[in-house]
């Protein structure tokens, strides 16, 4: 069994100093890894990243994140990165990472993924130029995950994304911000790779429980929705 | 002012301020008097919010219904999910 922490929208400030490394305390005894599905900090600022990643230090256990919208709000996402990465922290965007539990390989593949909304309902990239490019970011994003995708070929595969691939996990939040909280797209190479499970954050108004029309388990797990600081997914194998 | 304007201009200071940084707090004026409500992470979040409307002009009152999110514990609640583990069936 493999045991996956998991969170979202930390959206961390200076002034929560303390904050997250109280509630991390005891992570690295319940779980094997820890995820956390994007928006880190409030407004995408380094020294937000930077006083995270000290607080963060805290875990012991490997610490694999993507970025959310919020942290690309100061343009500094770049800094964000390398800041978190200098701490012994996994930032995924469009790559993939292995690791090796207690001989079971654990494949995580990570981006931050876009809106566009869903099924037949998904924005069609027609007309405007701007519409063409709002499209094309979710396009760019879909690619990027599929390539992450199809570099594992471990026992366990695990997703992480800040916007949600499916529509299930958004029930709850107004319909007219659908369109803005995630795609369908994105769920397009989870499907054709075969996942275990896919973690995403962003619909803070959201619920938990969702999944793909290939039945893979999708878990909306925004610190908002959960109402905890983390949950812990207890991966149990059909096989072997 | 015109009230949507002002709307606009409320949820920008909102997502913008280093202290508050949310775009999820609604927002609604009656008669110049803003309503904050929803719900924040944190009591300090709580105040900045109400401080960061109550600097702009054309805002007269705020009246501030934001709730501080309550979490449950324990944080590491687990739940069980079957995994496929490929190679090994
Ligand atoms: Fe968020
Ligand atoms: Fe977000």
């Amino acid at each position: 069994m493999i045991r996956v922490a998991a969170v979202g929208d930390l959206h961390f400030r200076e002034s929560y100093r303390g904050g997250v490394r109280s509630a991390f305390r005891t992570v690295s005894r319940e779980a094997d890894l820890l995820l956390i599905a994007g928006d880190l900090t409030g407004i995408g600022r380094p020294e937000e990243a930077a006083v995270l990643r000290r607080e963060l230090s805290i875990v012991s256990i490997p610490t694999v994140v993507v970025l959310g919208n919020h942290d690309y709000h100061s343009d500094c996402e770049e800094d964000i990165k390398s800041i978190l990465r200098d701490g012994g922290i996994i930032v995924l965007d469009g790559d993939f990472h292995k690791l090796d539990i207690r001989g079971t390989s654990i494949g995580l593949a990570g981006t931050k993924g876009f809106c566009g909304g869903f099924g037949i309902r998904q924005i069609t990239p027609f007309g405007e130029i701007g519409i063409k490019e709002f499209l094309g970011h979710v396009e760019e994003e879909t690619e990027k995950l599929d390539r992450a995708l199809a570099g594992l070929n471990t026992d366990i595969k695990l997703v992480i994304l800040h916007y949600s691939p499916v529509i299930d996990t958004l029930a709850g939040e107004s319909p007219e911000l659908y369109p803005f909280l995630g795609c369908s797209m994105l769920s397009i190479p989870v499907d054709r790779h075969g996942t275990d499970l896919v973690v995403h954050g962003h619909a803070h108004h959201g619920v938990e429980l969702g999944q793909t029309d290939g039945g893979v388990p999708v878990r909306n797990v925004a610190m908002q929705v959960l109402r905890r600081y983390y949950i812990v997914y207890d991966l149990v194998g059909t096989g072997g | 002012m015109e009230r949507d304007a002002l709307l606009g201009l409320i949820r920008n200071r909102l997502a913008n301020s280093v202290e508050v940084g949310a775009l999820d707090i609604i927002v609604e004026i009656v008669d110049g008097t803003v309503r904050l409500s929803g719900e924040v992470d944190s009591r300090q979040q709580r105040e900045a919010a109400a401080g960061a409307v109550h600097e702009l002009a054309g805002v007269h009152s705020v009246i501030n219904d934001l709730v501080v999110r309550e979490m449950k514990r324990p944080d590491g609640h687990h739940q069980m999910i079957i995994s496929a583990e490929r190679g090994r069936r």
